[in-house]
Parts: C-alpha cells; structure tokens; sequence
C-alpha cells in the first residue's frame, strides 16, 4: 500500500527567529540589531544579549550565544532550533572562544555533522574567534527536552509533537497522537518510521490524509 | 586501565561494531527493493539506526587503540573482521531478512540493557542512547515474526527455512573471546553465558508462539575470526569505493 503524503504544509510565518543568512561572505556585523525572538521560553533579553565592545575589544557573552543558537535551525525541520529541539547542553564563552555542547539525538542522524557546522558559522558571525563544537553521549537525548514553544512549532509545521514520557516507555510507544491539523486523534500509524530517522508516518482518518510525528525517544 | 583490559575491551567492542556494520549493509541492500514502500523505509530507517550505532562503537575502539573508525571498516581484509557469520549471510528471502533482525533485535537488547549498567562509563552511555532507539527495531521485528510464522502455510514455511539456517549460527554472538573474564570481572561486559540464557528465554517462546518449531541443532562456528566466503563478496561491496583511492578526501 502507497501512503500518498500530501506536501508540508507551509511553514508559518512564526513570530520572529527569522534565521539570519548563514552564507558565508553574508555575515552581519558584529553588532548589527539582532532579529527579536519569539516570546516564550528561552527569551533573552536582546539588549543585554548583544555582544559589546569594550575597550576596542569584543565581549562575548553566554546569553548572546545562546540567543544566536536560537537561530540556528535543525536542517531536517527548519522552524525548529537548535534550542528548541533540546541538542544544545552548554555554552561556554571564554573571551572570544565559544565551546558549545551538543548531544546527538538519534545515534545515526546524519543531520549531525550539518548542525555542528551551522553553530559553527553563526557563532563566527556573531563574532566569536574561534568556535568548538563538542558532542557527548550522556545524558542520552530525549524527544522530552524539546521545548513547549519547539512543540508548538513542530505542530504548525504539520508534524505532530512527541508524547512526554519521562522514560516510560508505555507511554512512549502508546500514547495518543493527535492530527496537528484537525487535532483528532481518529488516527491509524501507518509506519513506525519515516523519512527521517526521528519521523513515524500516520494517517488521519478525520482529514483522510497522512501526516508525520516526530517520534518520542 | 592495565594494557590486557585494554585489549579485551576493543576486541569485544569491535566485534559488536563488526556486527552492526554487517547487518546495517546487509539490510540497506534492500534499500529499493522491499516488497512494500512503507518496509522499504522502514528497513533503510534500521539500516540507518545499525550503522549509527556501529559508529559509536567503533569510536568507543579508537578512543582505547586510537585505531581510525574509517580505516577499520574500509580496509581490513576479511580475516582481520571479529563479526559473527549469521549477519554476514545474504538478505535472502523477507522471511531470512526479517527472523534475522528479530533474533538480533532480541540479542541486543538483551545486551544494551547489561550494557547501560556498565562500569565503563563510555559503554554505559552509549548503550543508555541506543536501547530506546532498539526498542523500536524489536518491536518492528517481532511483529512480522508473528505476522509471517502465522500468516500463510507458505510465510510459515519459509520462516522456519530461515530459522533452519540462522539457528545454529546464533550461538556464535554468545561465544568467548579471549580477554572475556577480564571484562567480567570489572564489570565493563556482560557474561555471556548469562546473556545467552536471557535471549533464549525470550526468543524461544516468542518462535514457539509464532508457530516455528523444533530446529537443526548442529553446532555452528565458534570463533569470530571465521568467516563465511559471504563476507569476502560483501566487503568487495562495501570497500570497493574507498580502495579504489586510498588517498582521496570524502
């Protein structure tokens, strides 16, 4: 059986964390206005976030960082963020040396090496000397630590958010998934996995036409 | 870590690298192929997960010999492979392809849940990313264990032709390497005979219940640094690419 996946939907015109080109030869000037964020959590405060000069030398700080990696979107749902989507684990500033954390979120995403590269350019524009990605195991990534504002956004994207489970796999694997356009949840899984490796593939019996969750993990 | 722990642990590393790597290249050569979409996807998704996986150990063996992830899979010989024959053999018919991944899905499994409570903290973490990701692996394949062992006279017929071959080549992912007790011991690896007794006690039922039965209990091969003339026809494959210049950049 051929499950006819009606094209993504567009993406929303989402408040805001419109990504700042990330051509390279396209980066902003160091203390160029930041774009405002969207409310919600992870707000900063852009006036306070925004790297500053000081005696002719730039200061980097933790918040700009972390407002800059608000920025950076995962390649594979590009309305979702870095931050959003829970990989990014720590921000170190060291006068203009960053080192960022990240954790993996399924063992063999390849979206990886790309992700690590995108915090590499933005942070460089951003105006950091040198920057350091570093990936660690533990604690395992967990669908859990995608935000509440990265699950409203997944579900405007028209992919269905992932249950909380806090661990429990019964609730993991079996809880009710809602349509993210009608919110049924008169909704059949079709395939367990997807076009990418964190994506199962359902149908909406109330639309009469699949949609994509992003898997719990 | 004293240098004979050492050598245990990479040894039992990448042979579970080794098995990882057969198993993912041997499922995405379905890749196209599978008899419906959705398995199709669902088969380069666990073919994906596999080698994912098969990363992160073979990184777990170059942070203890410094051996390059890259040279280990593209440029040992057959001989120099520590993988077990059952995942080298050809995908074969659905039927082979799918009890395959179920008899492996239950063995690792089984072998991540020791595994997250290692006292090698690298294995434990690793393991604790892998399981919930296995998880969906084990129920894929248990499903269409049940699905073919019930289904028609012929799914059944071929199910048990599957498990006539791979049965007696499944006791070799519980064999013992040298260096094994040391690991025991430090708790860094499971006992393998304990493990093996865990995945009998839930494979058997689960083939009984799917309505295979009684099978060959001839003893298979022993000794991981054995292989099957399989693995010569798959490395020729997989390698072909990456020997045709040594020196090129990816």
């Amino acid at each position: 059986m051929v499950v006819k996946l009606s094209p993504s939907p567009p993406a929303p015109p989402h408040s805001g964390a419109q990504a700042v080109p990330q051509g390279e030869g396209n980066f902003p000037e160091p203390n160029a206005p930041t774009s405002p964020l969207p409310a919600g959590e992870g707000r900063v405060d852009m006036a306070a976030a925004n790297p500053t000069w000081s005696e002719g030398r730039l200061t980097l700080t933790s918040d700009a960082v972390w407002a800059a990696l608000h920025e950076v979107m995962d390649p594979e749902i590009p309305v979702l963020s870095l931050v959003d989507l829970g990989v990014v684990r720590e921000v170190t500033v060291s006068g203009d040396v960053v080192t960022v954390t990240m954790t993996p979120t399924f063992s063999g995403c390849p979206a990886l090496v790309e992700m690590q590269r995108l915090i590499e350019v933005r942070l460089l524009a951003l105006g950091a000397a040198s920057v350091a990605v570093n990936t660690v195991l533990a604690p395992a990534w967990s669908s859990d630590w995608i935000s509440d504002e990265g699950r409203r956004k997944l579900k405007a994207f028209g992919l269905a958010p992932p249950p909380v489970h806090g661990g429990d796999v019964q609730i993991m694997l079996f809880d009710v998934v809602r349509c993210p356009r009608c919110n049924s949840d008169d909704v059949l899984v079709r395939n367990t996995f997807g076009s990418t490796l964190c994506r199962a593939i359902y149908y909406c019996n109330r639309c009469q036409d699949a949609f994509e969750q992003f898997k719990p993990l | 870590m004293n240098d004979d722990l050492r050598a245990a642990l990479a040894a039992r590393l990448l042979a579970t690298a080794d098995d990882e790597l057969m198993l993912a290249h041997r499922n995405a050569e379905w890749t196209g192929h599978a008899p419906i979409l959705e398995e199709d996807i669902a088969l380069a998704n666990i073919a994906q997960d596999e080698l994912g996986h098969a990363s992160i150990w073979y990184g777990l063996v170059e942070e203890l010999t410094g051996q390059d992830p890259d040279r280990l899979v593209f440029f040992r010989d057959a001989g120099e492979y520590r993988s077990a024959q059952m995942v080298e053999q050809p995908r074969g018919d659905w039927a082979f392809t799918m009890l395959r991944q179920y008899l492996f899905d239950a063995y690792e499994m089984a072998l991540l849940a020791r595994l997250a409570g290692s006292a090698y903290q690298p294995v434990a973490d690793a393991a604790a990313r892998m399981r919930n990701e296995e998880l969906y692996h084990y129920r894929h394949s248990s499903a269409w264990l049940r699905r073919l062992g019930l289904g028609t006279a012929e799914s059944n017929r071929r199910m048990q032709a599957a498990l006539d071959v791979l049965w007696p080549l499944a006791g070799q992912l519980f064999s013992p390497q040298p260096g094994d007790a040391l690991l025991n011991v430090e708790g860094y690896w499971p006992d393998l005979n304990e493990l093996r007794q865990a995945w009998s006690g839930v494979v058997i039922p689960a083939l009984e219940e799917a309505g295979l039965g009684e099978t060959a209990s001839a003893a298979g091969p022993d000794d991981r640094r054995v292989h099957s003339a399989h693995l010569d026809t798959l490395l020729a494959d997989m390698q072909m690419v990456a020997r045709a210049d040594e020196e090129a950049v990816w």
